[in-house]
């Protein structure tokens, strides 16, 4: 398969950032709260056997696709942050700026992989209309893993985003 | 006048991607790290060895060889930089110093090592703020890489725990230092949106009064796992991550730091051990016996 379609980076990229900015070290906290709920509410919905109607399938499709075209335009805006910080070198950079330059990378890569989950979960809700059976329980539960985990990962691009923004204004 | 010292490194070998070390005096099974050194040394007698990495100059200019241990003594000196000889009695410029030249002076090393043992001891001299080690190092690793490129030789700082004991109960606590980070575990905390960075660390710092004391027992206990930092002080709200302390031996104050043993040295001050010479270096044979003195009380430390 070619390898202009690997994402594998891009889910490389935003695990490494749920990590403890104190330790350096994996957080187990952020790994829980981004996997483990969405697990836990995806299991429960199999065990329920929950599904979803075709019109509330039609909706998140429609919900998902605008996210992720203004997540899109929301790289976009991340990048010409990073722009107006300067194009100087690692070694000429301040502490404050070397730590303003993993936050933007961090933000960036949270997003992408927002987009990615969105992307994925359209086509998870979009194969569970031709199925049916068992098959159409587990492809709803793994939509639902994603929906959640889309909805906390876009969460937390949130608080960032606004903190980001926030300290630029603050300079105006 | 500058102080002379004598400082401790532990020399181990290991195979590559390995973590286990070898016995020094047989690594492959048939060579003997030692016998090595003392041929790779050996061939710098009667020669200058330009060390361009480092710009420095050396050569051998005594070396002596015991069953476990080679004794030696390295001229070296830097270059690259320009500098005026003045005769002191007279104010009178005697020489100007090229870029080229080198002012050659002597240090002493000792490399000491048990048969069958994984853990050699190289002793290297320090002369105010220069030290033999880092030429030393760069020398043989070199050679030794180009012979036995399959195995890795490692010098590093020779400060375990018992020798810390060691320091501490011999010395007096200067100071107690407790450290909090603040870093939040949020990159995004580190920023409140008003452009301060949010991340620090608390310091709490006692200090006996002019003639009182800190007990060095909380220490030890620390030191020996019996208890952990937050077991020895209580302060509400505060909990600390590190500590580090001062320890007073010999009149020199050294830091401790619980978190970072691999950053000590063992470094001993023995300027008033060894015997000047007329050319105003101290002798071989004083370095010589300081230095044995020296490595039988790293392994009565390390018992």
């Amino acid at each position: 398969m070619s390898s202009k379609i690997n994402v594998s980076d891009i889910v490389r990229d935003h695990l490494r950032t749920l990590k403890d900015e104190s330790t350096g070290r994996v957080s187990k906290i952020d790994i829980l709260t981004f996997f483990g709920i969405s697990f836990v509410v995806a299991c429960f919905s199999f065990y329920m056997e929950f599904s979803f109607s075709e019109g509330a399938i039609s909706i998140m499709v429609a919900a998902l696709s605008i996210f992720a075209g203004l997540l899109i335009n929301v790289l976009v805006l991340i990048y010409t942050v990073a722009q107006s910080n300067g194009a100087k070198g690692s070694s000429e950079l301040t502490q404050r700026q070397k730590l303003e330059r993993r936050f933007l990378t961090e933000i960036f890569s949270n997003l992408s992989f927002a987009i990615f989950v969105s992307l994925l979960s359209v086509g998870v809700l979009t194969a569970i209309v031709f199925i049916s059976g068992w098959e159409k329980n587990l492809a709803t539960a793994i939509a639902t893993f994603l929906i959640v985990n889309f909805v906390l990962t876009l969460l937390m691009s949130l608080k960032r985003i606004h903190i980001l923004l926030g300290s630029h204004f603050s300079d105006l | 006048m500058r102080s002379i010292s004598l400082e401790a490194y532990s020399v181990t070998l290991r195979a590559h991607r390995s973590k286990q070390s070898l016995v020094l005096t047989k690594f492959d099974g048939t060579h003997n790290f030692i016998d090595l050194s003392e041929k790779y040394l050996k061939a710098l007698k009667g020669k200058y060895n330009n060390v361009k990495t480092l710009s420095r100059c050396m050569t051998l200019s005594e070396i002596s060889r015991t069953n476990n241990s080679i004794v030696g003594m390295i001229s070296t000196g830097e270059y690259g930089f320009k500098n005026p000889l003045i005769d002191t009695e007279t104010g009178k410029k005697t020489y100007e110093k090229s870029t080229s030249d080198a002012e050659m002076e002597p240090f002493f090393f000792e490399l000491y090592i048990e048969d069958n043992s994984r853990d050699g001891i190289l002793i290297a001299q320090r002369y105010g703020q220069a030290s033999i080690k880092p030429l030393f190092e760069h020398f043989i690793k070199g050679q030794f890489n180009q012979d036995h490129p399959k195995f890795v030789l490692q010098v590093e700082p020779l400060m375990p725990e018992k020798a810390v004991q060691a320091v501490v109960k011999k010395g007096r606590i200067g100071a107690v230092r407790l450290i909090k980070n603040v870093i939040p575990s949020d990159i995004a905390d580190r920023f409140n949106g008003k452009g301060k960075q949010q991340d620090g660390e608390y310091e709490v710092i006692f200090r006996p009064k002019r003639k009182g004391y800190l007990s060095t027992k909380p220490i030890l206990d620390v030191l020996s796992g019996n208890k952990s930092i937050k077991d020895m002080v209580y302060i509400e709200g505060f909990e600390p991550d590190e500590l580090k302390v001062e320890v007073i031996t010999d009149g020199r104050r050294r830091t401790i730091d619980f978190g970072n043993f691999s950053r000590l040295k063992a470094s001993f001050d023995i300027t008033n051990d060894v015997i000047k010479g007329d050319d105003g270096h101290p002798t071989f044979k004083s370095l010589s016996r300081v230095s044995k003195q020296l490595i039988s009380d790293i392994h009565g430390m390390m018992g």
